[in-house]
């Protein structure tokens, strides 16, 4: 694995060092590879005296991508709530599915609940956490232990909301649709 | 039944929330207070909402004064 990727670094140099444009590709891999290379000497500067989780570019790149998909995972549930927030959205949604978007959600709420109970966990991410922001210079983003606080409380908060105002619809295809909200709930009972 | 999930769900997080520690969780408390009030309105619509909200009270009750 290091000699393949010295052998493409030194390629890259030359192409670098030609200023050749027929390469691109080349030339973009290589850039990669480079900043992977520079990662490793920062891991190597920072983490040689305590535990090391190793950090990759891939570990880094993965770990910025969670941090977006937290993000939207609670951009989509307020989103979820403040059209279903809208009678005109509502009333115009079928029955099916809204019990559809209701499964998620509750399967949302059951993810951050599960996340935030496991402290051990947290702990560990923390630990590592605190590395990889150091890595990708995101300095003060870890401070504390991650949770999914915000995700559980908003997605319990929108299943019940609509749940609730399904439950007490009189309009004769929400009531025909209660023993499909019975069946659809059931598997996520409590 | 529908109604009975939806109430277990709902007492859990009311049970939840009531077991927070006032002085150490208040970001906790913060996030959960729409949800709270959200439980509570639901509540009141049932038409036992009596029988609900005493549980309630006597949780508040048992946990903050043990």
């Amino acid at each position: 694995m290091d000699s393949v990727s010295a052998d493409t670094n030194q390629q890259g140099i030359r192409i670098n060092g030609l200023g050749s444009d027929d390469h691109g590709v080349d030339k973009v891999a290589t850039d990669q590879l480079t900043m992977e290379e520079n990662g490793r000497d920062l891991e190597n500067f920072r983490l040689q005296q305590e535990v090391q989780p190793s950090i990759t570019a891939a570990r880094k790149k993965e770990f910025k991508q969670i941090i977006v998909k937290c993000v939207l995972q609670l951009l989509m549930i307020e989103t979820t709530s403040e059209l279903l927030a809208s009678d005109d959205v509502y009333e115009a949604m079928p029955s099916e599915e809204l019990l559809v978007i209701m499964q998620v959600l509750r399967k949302s709420y059951r993810f951050a609940r599960q996340f935030n109970n496991n402290r051990e966990l947290r702990m560990n991410l923390l630990r590592i956490g605190i590395y990889l922001c150091f890595a990708i210079l995101m300095l003060g983003f870890m401070k504390q232990l991650p949770n999914l606080l915000k995700q559980e409380s908003s997605a319990a908060a929108t299943y019940i909301s609509i749940l609730l105002r399904m439950y007490n619809d009189p309009r004769e295809e929400r009531v025909q649709s209660k023993d499909n909200v019975e069946d659809a709930l059931i598997p996520y009972a409590l | 039944m529908k109604s009975v999930l939806i109430r277990s769900l709902c007492l859990e997080i009311v049970d939840g929330y009531v077991a927070l520690d006032e002085e150490h969780q208040q970001r906790n408390i913060i996030a959960w207070r729409p949800t709270l009030v959200e439980i509570l309105d639901g509540f009141v619509s049932f038409s036992d909402a009596d029988v609900h909200l005493a549980r309630i009270c006597t949780n508040i009750l048992v946990c903050k004064t043990s």
